[in-house]
Parts: C-alpha cells; structure tokens; sequence
C-alpha cells in the first residue's frame, strides 16, 4: 500500500492505494465519486475523464501514484457548493446534449477543459475535443450546439 | 405565465439535473453494503460437451461465499420467443463465452482466483461458424447440431405468401433481384450489462438490473427461478443505453443464483469485453431480395428469402427475423408478396435486437433495390417512391391499418431541403454522390410478450399538488420519462415542472411491454393519457365539491381551476383541491389507466395490424467518396420523420441525431469480427463507432399528421430513426461511384477492391 494525497475538486484527500490502483477506481470506489464513469477501461471512450492539472485525461490510464500531490476535477465540480448548476451544465440540459446520460460527465469535463484554454473555440476545435468522448445516443449534434453557445455567451 | 404550451415544447429532460451533475444513479452506480463480487466462468470453446465441472478447490478458498453450476439449481429451460436456454451451461457449452459456473467472491482477485480454481472437463465438438455451414452440418451423414432436438439447426423459420408472386413476376416489366448481407454489430450502449441481487431472509429476491424491460424481466426471473413473481422485485434508474441490447436477462439471472445461494447482496458487472462477447449483439443477416416492378412504376411482385444467424440461443432472434423478412414491403403499395426466412443455429455469440429489430437490415436491401431499379427503368428515386408510397388509410400487404401516413410530406421535404437533384462536381478522386432511403416502423407491437401488449399507469396527485407518475416503461435514455411526464401534465392540467415520474419498481410501478417496438410514447403514453384525464376529472369533480359548482363547466389549465366560460379567472388551484381532497380523504388523489393495442396478427398467415400507429421517414444522406483511399465521408444527412404529433421536438430531433450516428457506424466501420469463433474486436479500438469528428450536419424535420389512435396524436421514433440510415448511405456511395454495395459495412478495403474489379471489368 502507498499513501497519496489528491487534491480532489479543491479538497485534499489522502488514500492509500495499490501500485495498480487507477485513478478512476479511487474515484469511484474509494472516494464515492460516481459521477465520473467506467466503460472500456483502456482510454477508448472518454466516459472516465476527468481534468487532471488542467488536462482532460482518461482517469482509467492514471495510475492513482501518479496523481499522487496532483489536482483532480471531476464532473461532482462542475455545480457551486449550493448545487447550482454551471453555464456549460445548464447548456446540456437545454440544447438537449443528454440522453442516458452515461458519456454526459466525460463530455463535460473535455468541454471544461476546452473552453478553459480556449473559451471561443470553433466548431471544429470543438468536434476535435471530444472526439476521444463515446457518445451513442446523441450523435453529437447537440452536445456541440451546447458547447458553442457557452462559448457564445462566456 | 404558466399558459405555455407542453406538448410540442423543447422542454428539458426531467432527469437532465441529476445527469449534468454526476448525482444520478446509473444501474452500475448501485452499491449495497457488503455487495459481493459476481463473477462468470465462461466457455473457452465454441463447441463443447462438458463432461465434468469440479468446483469443490473453488468452493473451499477462503473468500469465496458461493459457487454455482447448473447441478446446483434445477435448470429450467426459457426464451424470449424461443426455449432454447438455461441459465447456466447444463451438459454442453455452445459459444465462446458460454455460461458455465459463477462464483461470488469478498473482491475481483479473489473471485478470479476461484473462477481459475474450478475446472471444467470439455470434449470438444466441431463448431459451426457460419448459418450456411450449419444448415449443411445438419444434413451431413454424422449431423452437428446446436441443438440436439433441433435436427434442422433451424430455430425457426419464418413464411408468408400473399397475393400471387408467380403472376405478379409474369406481369414485370423489369424484375431485379440482389443479395445483401449484415454482419453482426453490437448495441455499444455506454453503459455496461449489470445486476445486484439480494436475497433477503423473508423469502424475497430484489435485482437492481440494467434491462429494457423490467416488467417482463420480473415474469421471467421467476418462471426460470421457480418463484411467485411477488416474490421478486425489480428496481431499475435510467440506464446507460441499451438500443434493443438489454432484453436478455441472463446477467440478473446469475446474479440471482448467486444472491440465492449466498443470502448477501451481490453484483455481477460485464467488462467490455463480456459485452462484447456475451450479451446478445445484433444478429448477421442474409437477405435476397427479387422486385418486379411494371412499367407504370408499381410494384408487380416482391419476393425475399431471408438468412439470420441467431448464435446457440434466440433471445430477440424470432422477432429480428420476421421483422428482417417483411417490415420493408409496408412502406409501399404492393400486393403480391412471398418471403421465406430462416433463423439458424450457430456457434458464434448468441444474438438479440438492435435499434429496428431487422428493420435496418432489410431497409438496407429493399431502399437498395429501389434505387437499382429505378436506375434501371430510368426513373427519379424519389418520384419512383413517392408514386407507391403507402398512404393514410391504406391497408398494407401485410394487414397494417394505416392511421396516418406523412410518408409523402418527407419524401418532398427532403428532396427539396438537400437539392436532392444536384451533385457537387467530382474534384480529383473525390467524388460525390447523394442518396435516398425512407422507413418505416411500429409504435408498439403487439406480438411483443405473450398476451400482453399493454401498458398501465397510476397517476397520484400529491397534498401539495404534485403530479406523481409511476408507470414501468423504463427510461434507457431515449427521453420516455420526459415524454410522459409531459403527456401526464397535458392529461392532468398542470405544468410539466409539476411532474415527477417515479423510477421502476415492479412492487409499485404497473405493467409496462417496455422499450421495445417504439412502443412508450404510443402504447405507454395513452395509458398515461388516460390515468392523468382521470385524474384531472377527479380534480374537478372535487373543485365542484368545494366551490358548489357543476364540475362540467370547470377546467384546468397551468394548475389553475377556472369557469369554462372565464378562462383568464382562476378560482382555485391544484394545490388547494389536492389539499381539500387529501385532509378529507385520508390518501392522495389516484387513478389509474391501462392501454392495450386494438386488432391482432394471425398466428399462422401473420396477417393484422400489431400497432396502434405506424411511423414513416425519409433520408437523404450526401457523401464524398476518395477514389485512392477509399474512405467514404457522409458529409450532410437530411432526415424528415412522420411521428405524427411531435411531443418534444428537442428529443425526437435528438433521437434522430443518435439514429443516424448509429447508422453511419453500420453503413461505414461497424462489424464484430471473429477467428475461430471467438470475437477479435471486443473494444472501442477496434470496434469503430462514430465519433464527434465523423458526423455529418444533420437537418431534421418533422411532418405531424395527428395520429387517430396516438395519444395526442403521437407515434413512436426510437427505432425508424436508425432503419433507413445505412440503405441512404449506401445508394449514395452507389450514386457517387456507380459501385452497387451489397454488404455492410462498406470499408475503405472494400470500397477498393470493388473499384478495382470495377476498373478490370
Ligand atoms: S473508461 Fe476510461 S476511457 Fe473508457
Ligand atoms: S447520452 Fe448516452 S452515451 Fe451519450
């Protein structure tokens, strides 16, 4: 077992973990945070990704040591402390980018990553963003439409 | 003010809160205290008889709190249409992946340890791989059966004859005839195959499942289980997709065994992998299609024999291949039919439903033809179609009474929105090319399960005035939750936001068919209708009481009780009478209302009409095709749905969208492949769905004829959406490259080589 401290969405935590334990499975199963979701486990579907020092990593490539002193954002970030919603949130619900909703935390999270380093980004950028995001039930359309009018607006 | 229109509205998914902030709570978010580790031991070989299963070093490891087999359980034989399946593997395995044991374990290693401790004696049999080799195996001098009391290998066959093909085919004046062919695809829902099951010390077994159709999955749970049904209980959240792949109960079952066996609460959770390669992807069809058309541009004849590749067990293939061998020749004015079909025993993995139920499959043979023919004969494709389209009250060959048909309305909005007649001009290797296809499908079917074809509703109007809605079509993401609550609201008279809708839960929620047949919107949305009209007479009846005045000249609008004859002065609120009604009668306002399919099909010509509704679409999708690389791009889609009222135009537009997503992925990259028998591309690596980057502009429209028998006027979506989607595709490769596509998907590699044979020809 090793010790580790993340800064998980401003708190730090401490956990001690296996060599092999990924970032996603402390998430998860040792930290409750069901928000970001587990598929394919190889870096395939972006359904895990969460912002790792301002990054959007696959959380199921990273081993937990490594993000040992590191700071983690997951989709529980994204609403303020009182559960209100953030624009990029409220622009799913209302473009109409969820369905089942298994892909909407990893989408999120890509987007936030985006729109953080480029907050008017192109159609194009933006497709390119969350072209590592599986998504079945959407098609994207919407999910793109509700990125852009966040970059609209923001 | 609340005087805003809900049907019809964009109005938010009512779950989209929960999704957005990571708080809703998925089947494989299900966590109970003390939950168990389920795993499953698996068949290495496609073809095998067990001859021994030694779990005694597994059951005695330290960690391990069960291991079942099929000598623990008496195995009950069960299908969803066909019995041709037990939970466990019982004397023979019959695919890779095949169930044998499963074990239920403290954690993963332990469990994975124990599944490696047990050790299974096999005789390995000769596989059969393909439905053509297993047709033959059956008749060879020493027989291979899947089946040993299924001499043929055939699961089922499947015939129909109308009319009279052989002066049908006299009277053409051009005849074309092809065969086409799908592979296997999978569902790839995001969200994996899960149960919990725990069996508690007062004899009941309660699953968390991740199915389409919990109602069902209750009657069937405890039929194989041997089990009152009230002793079981299924409670299911949304689900993470399941696009017709979450039908099979098989998961919840051995979880069951499992909970049963050890009395914790356990969870079985499929990798990737066991999606993969266990959990009833779409079955391969083969279809040959012969079209007699007259001069005069009608249909003289249609003929089709049909080959599905069902793997070892049927689970949806009954229905895959009656829709794969007639759902195509309803879209159009015909007379003379016959269709031959065939559901056969193989050893690939087991198959189920996809999206259209074969529908897809065979739109991708027969909107083929029509563009062959119409090449042939020299007609406009759209013309040709239009001319024979089925039309409102139309009665099909097949016996489908046709409400309302905007079949038309699409056709022309489609070719006038994409410029249908004009092409880009080739520019190098790149080519151009655009393509028509249009569908048809069901809202509800009412062959679906046994006799019920129903669904049912309660509708509970709370003290405060809280429109609570419990009904059992599930929410797998396709928006029913929404699309009911919004029905409910329109019934009750109140504001959408006043609904909730409560989440399955077989010992409260009704009976619901499930999402199956396009059916929730159609089927569970009049029962809906009717529940919350009840509720709404209730109300008023009760307002009456209160305000001394004839309930028939009140209404309800927004939540507000007002005179008929006033309409703009509210006298009395939802709350208020809810309150009133609650303080006096001690529970809250109920109603109930079920719904059940008029008509019937006929068992033996299967003649009738399984819906209330029938839906149609048109597509056009245009694409470039690189002569060099043979990569095919869609760059524009066009799709205009008759769903007849539009409940929620977000949503349905957002169904079309993942419709054609998923099209795209069958028409261009989507196949299971296999060596030996065993899938080679059990991953998203290798098993290429369409992402971000790969997607067309998407252009949808909606025609609304207002549905007779819809609630509202409404049809269903779901599954037409995704049916015409690849056969678009392909007639515009087809128009591009003059290159006929009869087999999916058309990979670049494949698009070469016909270029090439093309080129030497
Ligand atoms: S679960 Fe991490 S990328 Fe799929
Ligand atoms: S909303 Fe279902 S996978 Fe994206």
């Amino acid at each position: 077992m090793l010790s580790i401290t993340l800064n998980v969405n401003g708190i730090s935590r401490k956990v001690d973990v296996e060599a092999t334990t990924t970032l996603l499975d402390v998430l998860r199963d040792r930290l409750g945070l069901l928000g970001t979701k587990k598929r394919c486990e190889a870096g395939d579907c972006g359904a895990c990704t969460v912002i790792l020092d301002g990054r959007a990593v696959a959380s199921c490539l990273i081993l937990a040591v490594e993000a040992d002193g590191r700071k983690v954002l997951t989709v529980e970030s994204l609403s303020n402390a009182s559960g209100e919603l953030s624009p990029l949130q409220k622009a799913f619900i209302d473009k109409g980018a969820v369905q089942c909703g298994f892909c909407t935390p990893g989408m999120l999270m890509s987007a936030k990553a985006l729109l953080d380093r480029n907050p008017h980004p192109t159609e194009d950028e933006i497709r390119e963003a969350i072209a590592g995001n599986l998504c079945r039930c959407t098609g994207y359309a919407k999910i793109v439409e509700a990125i852009m009018e966040v970059s609209r607006r923001g | 003010m609340d005087d805003e229109k809900i049907l019809g509205a964009r109005k938010p998914r009512v779950d989209g809160a929960a999704k957005v902030s990571g708080k809703f709570t998925f089947p494989t978010d299900t966590v109970l205290p003390g939950m168990l580790v389920g795993k499953i031991l698996r068949s290495p070989h496609p073809h095998a008889t067990v001859r021994d299963i030694d779990p005694s070093a597994a059951r005695a490891m330290e960690g391990v709190f069960a291991v079942v087999t099929a000598e623990d359980f008496p195995m009950r034989v069960y299908g969803q249409d066909i019995p041709d399946e037990t939970i466990l593997a019982t004397h023979k395995v019959r695919y890779i992946g095949d169930e044998v044991a499963a074990v239920a374990a403290i954690d993963e290693e332990t469990a994975d340890r124990a599944l490696e401790a047990i050790k299974v004696d096999y005789e390995v049999l000769p596989a059969l791989l393909d439905p053509i080799d297993a047709l033959r195996a059956a008749k060879s001098e020493q027989p291979v059966l899947v089946h040993q009391n299924r001499p043929d290998n055939i699961a089922q066959e499947y015939h129909i004859d109308r009319g009279n093909v052989v002066v049908g085919f006299q009277e053409a004046d051009y005849i074309s005839e092809a065969t086409y062919k799908t592979p296997r695809v999978h569902q790839a829902y995001m969200e994996a195959n899960v149960a919990v099951a725990h069996a508690t010390p007062d004899g009941r077994l309660t699953i968390w499942p991740s199915t389409q159709w919990p109602s069902r999955s209750r009657e069937d749970i405890a039929e194989v289980l041997g089990m009152d049904v009230s002793r079981i209980r299924i409670i299911q959240a949304g689900v993470g997709g399941g696009f017709g792949g979450k039908f099979c109960p098989k998961v919840a079952m051995v979880t069951a065994l499992l909970a049963l066996k050890c009395g914790r609460p356990i969870r079985i959770l499929n990798t990737l992998s066991d999606d993969f390669e266990a959990a009833r992807p779409f079955v391969a069809t083969e279809i040959r299609a012969k079209t007699g058309v007259r001069k005069d541009g009608t249909i003289s004849a249609r003929q089709l024999w049909t080959i599905v590749d069902n793997g070892p067990y049927s689970a949806s293939g009954a229905g895959c291949l009656s829709v794969a061998s007639s759902r195509g020749n309803n879209l159009y004015r015909m007379q003379n039919v016959k269709s031959d079909g065939l559901l056969v025993y193989t050893n690939l993995v087991p198959t189920g439903a996809y999206r259209g139920y074969g529908n897809q499959a065979l739109a991708f043979a027969l909107e083929s033809e029509m563009d062959s023919i119409a090449k042939a004969m020299g007609w406009d494709p759209a013309e040709f179609r239009k001319k024979i389209a089925t039309r409102t009250g139309d009665v099909t060959v097949d016996g489908w009474k046709i409400g309302s048909s905007g079949l038309v309305e699409c056709i022309d909005w489609v070719v006038e929105a994409s410029d249908f007649h004009n092409r880009r001009p080739t520019h190098g290797p790149i080519r151009y090319g655009k393509g028509m296809a249009c569908g048809t499908h069901v809202s509800g079917n009412i062959v679906s399960y046994k006799h019920w074809d129903g669904s049912g509703a309660i509708i509970k109007v709370d003290r405060d005035g809280r429109v609570h809605l419990f009904t059992s079509e599930p929410d797998i993401g396709q928006g029913a939750f929404t699309a009911l609550a919004q029905i409910a609201a329109e019934g009750v008279g109140v504001r959408y936001e006043d609904v909730d809708v409560h989440d399955n839960d077989t010992d409260i929620t009704p009976f619901g068919v499930g999402a199956t047949g396009s059916h929730i919107t159609t089927v569970g949305g009049n029962a809906v209708k009717i529940a919350a009209e009840k509720a709404r007479h209730e109300i008023l009846a009760w307002a009456g009481r209160m305000l001394k005045l004839a309930p028939e000249n009140l209404d309800v609008h927004g939540g507000r009780i007002y005179m008929k004859a006033q309409p703009t002065a509210a006298l009395l609120s939802v709350p208020e009478v809810a309150s009133d009604y609650f303080v006096n009668n001690y529970i809250p306002l109920f109603a109930n209302g079920s719904y059940r399919t008029p008509g019937a099909v006929d068992k033996a010509t299967k003649y009738g009409s399984p819906s209330p509704a029938y839906s149609f679409a048109s597509h056009v999708a245009e694409v470039s095709v690189d002569m060099e690389t043979g990569k095919v791009r869609v760059l524009n889609y066009w799709a205009a749905h008759d769903v007849g009222r539009v409940v929620n135009e977000m949503a349905v537009e957002g169904q079309v969208e993942g419709g054609v997503a998923q099209g795209i992925g069958f028409a261009l990259t989507e196949e299971m492949l296999f060596a030996n028998g065993k899938v080679t591309n059990s991953d998203f690596l290798d098993y290429k769905c369409a992402v971000s980057t790969d997607m067309p502009r998407i252009h949808t429209h909606f025609v609304e004829p207002i549905d007779p028998l819809g609630p509202y006027g409404a049809k269903g979506i779901g599954e037409l959406a995704f049916v015409p989607v690849a056969a678009a595709i392909a007639n515009a490769v087809a128009d591009a490259t003059g290159i006929r596509f009869t087999q999916l998907p058309i990979t670049p590699f494949r698009l070469l080589e016909a270029v090439r044979k093309s080129r030497t020809r």
